[in-house]
């Protein structure tokens, strides 16, 4: 940048810009920009916003608590001497207990509560950085704030409105951690016949929430009110979005009730006690229902029929023996939890689906593994197939099972992997495994922890050239040829971390049964690739290696062990 | 526009003069980014040349050439049929914008806010403010008077007050 004349250009320019930069900044470097000169004095002080943030260290301290009682002092005096009064945004967000063995305090805060109030104050947020402390009641004057457009309050209390609650233009009421008596949350909400956003978490004191005649209302979140026992949404046209998560921990049944809320279309329910029959009739009940996410909930069987149903998550619902989903515009499914037998589903437009099979036993016997196939097959017509797994043995499939049960996986185009922890198995099993699960997948990646993730891509050769030259005995029962007979090229990419480790490759040579191997470590997996012809090996940079090599080209450079031993032998790259 | 201007005039050119006399030719989709250029087409009022008396020639080039980047990219309607296309447009539309502004020196961007502000462009206001906040940000305001020839007004006895007095956020 140029060098500029001595011309302070900066606080020459109109109040409404300089806020407008001020608006990039934190609230702090807007308050020590007050001491440049008196122009940025004068607007900060007009500054249409005041955000007082509590800050994390030595709050204890008597001096930290004087400033922090000086500077509310004395910005309010200032302030309070405006003629302009308008105030966009107000946060205090502080340890409150300050307030109760100091009155002077106290009055400070309120004045500031009435002063934003009396500006106009659009949003409001209170947050009380004590846990465990008295509750703070907020003063009365908040129940007639008209201008707040969003409220927010953390770890406060609300007292008995003494007079009508009348936050007319209130849109946005976000309660955490928030004391409120039954009677006086509904007194709030029957008070802001705009609202539009609605969220309650961990707030104590509500029992009964009743929503209705609330034609703006669209979101609606209740989050782990641990009092709450039952909640009923009705006739509401423009609900959007429904959240419901009781606090399970104190094991209270809460008892929900949704009707005629035509327009909704997300619906999630976590650790609640709902039963079969009752989901089943509401979900009946939704004709726009997109999204439906039912999570921890203590059903025993599942029965959704919908036709506006796009995005299914069932997540570990632990009791739950049958599984019934007619849902012909379905896209994506994820299913976490146990292996569900009596599982039928209907979903032709399914794209992607997202599996993870718990095995609570951690007996892998044969039986598990054709019932694992078996669910998985459910969802062999989706294009995109992602595992999960809270180990890798999941997907390694054992020789016997796949002679009993071969699996029909072939519509699935995409299988991703993912195993946390990663148990060790070698990344040939699983890799191996996946191929035998998806026989023709055309990219395979695996994910065994954060920053270990492979990918492959498969090439296969055209089915008559195939079956000319099958001479394989290799599981016999397949309906097609198993991919080791039908791979004409693989490409492989790979994180450092894995090169590091060292990884090896399995497969099948074309003309027999055999398993021969391919270990490559460290280093030498970039010389030995870099030595084959026809081989391209980017090095755009070190994390990241990518070989592309047919196994044909692999076999004849590397002579290697033949073995049928599973185990990779370690120091097979040394020969 | 709610007029019957935007099928009728949507191809018609307002004229702006600059404080210094010089006229500019802006189509008027391209001129409806301004708030007050907007204002008036919808009242009628864009006959002959219109005076900004608050803006000279090179920074209403510099305006011109704001509007005209963000004219095309929104306006004219291109349908971006993927997600990853249109994060693309973003990003590049974010660099262009980044590099627009760091080119300009500080008089320059003075006027620019002063110029935006008066035409009402709140984009080209806000990522204007934002540079000039971004050379605030991280600074002690000592740094700040400096970069910015900033003279303070205060006596040594009012500057100490109000840093006592606002001492919080001096810590």
């Amino acid at each position: 940048m140029e060098i500029t004349k001595a011309i302070d250009r900066i606080s020459e320019l109109p109040e409404s810009i300089l806020h407008n930069v001020m608006s990039f900044l934190t609230y702090k470097q807007v308050v020590q920009a007050s001491v440049l000169c008196k122009t940025w004095l004068k607007a900060w002080l007009t500054y249409p916003v005041f955000e007082f943030e509590f800050e994390g260290k030595f709050y204890w301290l008597f001096d930290r608590r004087q400033n922090q009682k000086e500077f509310l002092e004395t910005t309010l005096r200032h302030r309070e001497k405006l003629k302009d009064k308008y105030m966009n945004k107000f946060t205090l967000d502080m340890e409150f207990y300050h307030l109760f063995d100091d009155p002077e305090f106290a009055t400070i805060v309120e004045r500031w509560i009435y002063h934003a109030v009396e500006c106009n104050v659009k949003e409001f947020k209170l947050e009380n950085e004590d846990s465990d402390m008295s509750w703070y009641f907020l003063p009365q004057i908040i129940y007639s704030a008209k201008s707040i457009n969003m409220l927010e309050l953390i770890n406060c209390g609300l007292g008995i409105p003494k007079c009508k609650v009348e936050l007319d233009f209130l849109r946005k009421l976000y309660l955490s951690d928030v004391y409120a008596d039954n009677e006086v949350l509904q007194d709030v909400i029957a008070g802001c016949p705009m609202i539009e956003d609605l969220s309650l978490c961990r707030c104590r004191g509500i029992k009964n929430l009743e929503l209705f005649n609330l034609a703006k209302l669209r979101v609606i979140k209740l989050w782990r009110n641990s009092e709450l026992v039952r909640v009923s949404i009705e006739e509401l046209d423009d609900v959007h979005s429904i959240v419901i998560c009781p606090d399970q921990d104190n094991n209270i049944f809460c008892d929900i009730v949704i009707n005629s809320c035509k327009s909704l279309k997300c619906l999630e329910l976590s650790r609640t006690f709902i039963e079969d029959e009752w989901l089943r009739i509401l979900i009946t009940e939704l004709p726009q229902l997109e999204y439906l996410r039912i999570e921890d909930c203590k059903l025993n069987s599942i029965r959704i029929s919908s036709s506006s149903l796009k995005t299914l998550v069932i997540d570990r619902c632990k009791k739950v023996t049958a599984i019934e989903i007619e849902t012909p515009n379905l896209g994506k499914i994820t299913f976490v939890g146990r292996n569900v037998r009596n599982f039928s589903f209907n979903a032709l437009a399914l794209s992607e689906a997202n599996i993870q099979i718990d095995n609570y036993n951690k007996v892998y016997d044969d039986h598990w593994y054709v019932q694992y196939i078996q669910l998985l097959e459910k969802f062999g017509h989706s294009k995109v197939l992602n595992i999960r797994s809270s180990t890798d043995q999941d997907v390694i499939i054992p020789g016997a099972v796949r002679q009993i049960r071969a699996s029909w996986l072939f519509g699935v185009k995409h299988v991703n992997f993912i195993s946390r922890p990663y148990m060790g198995s070698a990344i040939s099993k699983i890799l191996d495994g996946l191929l035998c699960i998806a026989p023709h997948a055309e990219t395979i990646s695996i994910e065994l922890d954060n920053t270990n993730k492979s990918y492959f891509k498969f090439s296969y050769k055209n089915k008559i050239d195939c079956c000319a030259r099958e001479t394989a005995t290799c599981y016999k029962s397949f309906p097609v040829s198993c991919w080791r007979h039908c791979i004409k090229e693989v490409e492989i990419e790979n994180t450092k971390i894995l090169l590091e480790k060292g990884f090896s490759i399995a497969c099948c040579s074309n003309e027999g049964n055999i398993v021969e191997r391919y270990v490559l470590r460290d280093e030498e997996i970039m010389e030995k690739i870099s030595n084959l012809k026809g081989l391209s090996v980017r090095k755009e940079n070190l994390l990241v290696a990518k070989a592309w090599l047919t196994l044909d080209m692999l076999s004849n450079i590397f002579p290697c062990h033949r073995t049928s031993e599973e185990r990779p032998a370690p120091a097979d790259s040394q020969h | 526009m709610s007029t019957p201007s935007s099928s009728v005039f949507s191809y018609r050119v307002l004229k702006l003069k600059s404080s210094d006399g010089e006229i500019f030719e802006v189509k008027q989709t391209v001129a409806v980014q301004s708030g007050v250029l907007k204002q008036m087409m919808e009242d009628g009022c864009t006959e002959g040349e219109i005076p900004l008396n608050n803006v000279d020639s090179p920074t209403l080039a510099k305006i011109i050439e704001w509007c005209n980047k963000h004219h095309d990219d929104d306006v004219e309607g291109r349908v971006l049929s993927q997600e990853k296309e249109k994060e693309k447009e973003k990003a590049d539309m974010k660099r262009w914008e980044s590099e627009f502004i760091d080119a300009l020196n500080r008089d320059e961007l003075y006027f620019l806010l002063i110029g935006s502000n008066y035409m009402n462009i709140k984009e080209l206001l806000d990522c204007a403010a934002q540079k000039v906040a971004g050379m605030v940000k991280g600074k002690t305001p000592e740094a700040i008077r400096e970069m910015f020839n900033i003279q303070s007004d205060f006596t040594e006895e009012e500057e100490k007050a109000i840093r006592k007095e606002n001492q919080w956020a001096f810590n």
